[in-house]
């Protein structure tokens, strides 16, 4: 029996991949085409349960949207604490791994409610944000997001920074307050638009 | 063998994370740049 052998610099030929077709997409007529093709998903999502909530009962969205905003800011707080530890602006009398771990826990409890009130509060307003750019920047933002935590960040720092080239953890941290602020602060874009 | 795996796969993840930094580090600049240009623009265009 042949052990499975792992793919020679699998990660890089994936992040590379991964920019290249999203660079393709985003400067192709594709972009367009998945657009108009997402429309009757959105008119969809305004008949569900959650679409008739959000659009009748301004109450609910009010509360759900505080919920959604906790989140945020709980999000962004766990990722403002790992990151300045990262660039050595914060916690540094205390080991990483110490800060991290707790910070990361707290980072997927926040994504996971701020994603699930997120659900509610787009299934309200689904035909207004189908037609704002910024919602779609938002999308893009959080799901590089989450990928760049899942598949870089967490893999990357999974044996300690000690070992990584310091200007290499600093890069890692500038690049995920700026994913981040990103998709903060399109969010709020969102609800000052249409 | 092992241990040539080992350095091979940090050397993948550090290279991976370095391009993936870049490239959002890079891509954001550019975004909000030309967000605050537009920006300043429409503000120019309102009130001179």
């Amino acid at each position: 029996m042949n052990a499975a052998v792992p793919i020679p610099w699998f990660r890089t030929i994936v992040v590379v991949t991964v920019v290249a077709l999203g660079l393709t997409f985003a400067f192709s007529g594709l972009r367009i085409y998945v657009w108009e093709a997402l429309l009757p998903f959105f008119e969809w999502m305004e008949t569900t349960w959650f679409g008739v909530i959000g659009q009748t009962w301004g109450a609910a969205f009010a509360v759900v949207e505080a919920f959604h905003l906790l989140a945020m800011a709980l999000l962004g707080g766990a990722v403002l604490v790992s990151d300045a530890r990262l660039l050595g602006l914060a916690f540094t009398e205390l080991p990483a791994r110490q800060v991290l771990d707790p910070a990361h826990r707290l980072f997927v409890l926040a994504l996971v409610l701020a994603l699930a009130t997120g659900v509610f509060m787009a299934c309200g307003v689904a035909i207004k944000i189908y037609y704002l750019p910024v919602f779609w920047f938002k999308m893009l933002a959080l799901a590089t997001g989450v990928l760049f935590v899942f598949f870089i960040k967490r893999p990357l720092l999974h044996d300690g920074i000690e070992q990584l080239n310091p200007w290499l953890v600093r890069l890692v941290a500038i690049a995920s307050v700026m994913l981040w602020f990103t998709v903060a602060a399109s969010g709020r874009w969102i609800g000052f638009s249409g | 063998m092992r241990m040539d795996n080992n350095r091979t796969r940090r050397r993948d993840m550090q290279f991976a994370a370095f391009a993936a930094s870049a490239a959002i580090v890079t891509f954001f600049l550019v975004y909000w740049f030309i967000q605050i240009q537009d920006t300043r623009e429409m503000l120019k265009m309102a009130y001179g």
